[in-house]
């Protein structure tokens, strides 16, 4: 696969080996303020100007309401309600506010069996994924086959409507599992897909997708809640998104 | 990344661990063992910097140098 050479950070000129992006695959988004379904673009491999919308569109909203978070969790006397905070970050859909996807994207490019997926509309990055599909296996009947494990996955912070009140696009969330799913179909794992999941998005993968919940992980220092999806349950996701292009 | 293929030979008891070890951390058995890599990899680099590894009973805090071996 053909390479670039990509900066692992913006403050230093240490450069990591990644592989160039590719578009590979089309799917529909939702644009809010006419209703209209548009043509967004897969591809696979962050480009620059992915990284560059992540650092210069999305983080600095994010960290914005993040502070905001921080100071109304915070007393007279500077201390934090640090529960509180994580509770304020989960009802805004925050969680990930800190990710630093330059060093994501260069760290998972080092890694056998990863890939990073951007999903791009009207010259945008509107969501980035990392996926893994050689190093994680199923829970579900029959366990043990290899899946298409999600190691991360964001949307534009103008897609999520919480911080930011109005979204640009809808079904953010639904195309990138539906990528998900298509990678898993694309490297021979029929559809099979799982993740851990944020405790603000874990009734979006069990209700709104089907997914079969397992619970807090007792081996994840955390206790995020492990989802796992059926080649079964893929089809009938893709299935009822594609009947009704609405939220289901 | 280029890949290059090797085939691992296990006694009955090395399988049985590996496959143990997937099925706690739902991953492939490829999986594992590229992770124990990588764990290998940290640990012995930092063995060369002169580090010890330490292990730690969250009960009675009481530690324990580890120290890696090769079979």
């Amino acid at each position: 696969m053909p390479t670039r050479w990509q900066r692992v950070s913006p403050h230093s000129g240490a450069m990591a080996l990644v592989p160039m992006s590719v578009l590979i695959d089309n799917i529909e988004l939702l644009r809010i303020n006419d209703n209209t379904v548009v043509s967004a673009e897969i591809y696979l491999g962050l480009d620059e100007r992915h990284l560059r919308d992540h650092e210069l569109s999305w983080r600095p909203p994010m960290l914005q309401a993040a502070r905001d978070a921080r100071a109304y969790c915070t007393d007279a006397s500077g201390n934090v309600d640090v529960g509180k905070f994580a509770t304020e970050l989960a009802r805004l859909r925050l969680q990930d506010f800190h990710w630093d996807w330059r060093k994501v994207n260069a760290t998972s490019a080092a890694l056998s069996g990863c890939s990073a997926i951007a999903i791009e509309c009207d010259g945008h990055a509107q969501g980035l994924m990392i996926i893994d599909t050689e190093n994680h296996a199923s829970r579900l009947k029959p366990k043990g086959q290899t899946i298409a494990y999600v190691e991360l996955l964001t949307s534009a912070p103008w897609n999520r409507g919480t911080f930011i009140p109005t979204a640009q696009f809808g079904l953010a969330g639904y195309a990138l599992v539906a990528t998900a799913i298509s990678v898993s179909r694309r490297n021979s794992l029929n559809g099979r897909v799982g993740l851990h999941s944020v405790s603000g998005a874990v009734g979006f993968y069990a209700n709104k997708c089907g997914m079969t919940s397992f619970g807090p992980d007792p081996i994840k220092k955390n206790k995020l809640v492990y989802l796992e999806m059926s080649s079964q349950q893929s089809d009938a996701f893709l299935a009822k998104l594609t009947a009704r292009r609405g939220v289901p | 990344m280029d890949k290059r293929v090797m085939t691992l030979a296990l006694n009955d008891r090395e399988m049985q661990a590996l496959e143990q070890l997937a099925e706690r951390h739902g991953l492939t058995k490829v999986g594992v063992l590229r992770q124990a890599l990588r764990a290998y990899q940290l640990l012995d680099e930092r063995a060369n910097q002169g580090q010890k590894l330490f292990i730690e009973d969250p009960l009675t805090k009481e530690k324990t140098e580890l120290a890696l071996m090769v079979a």
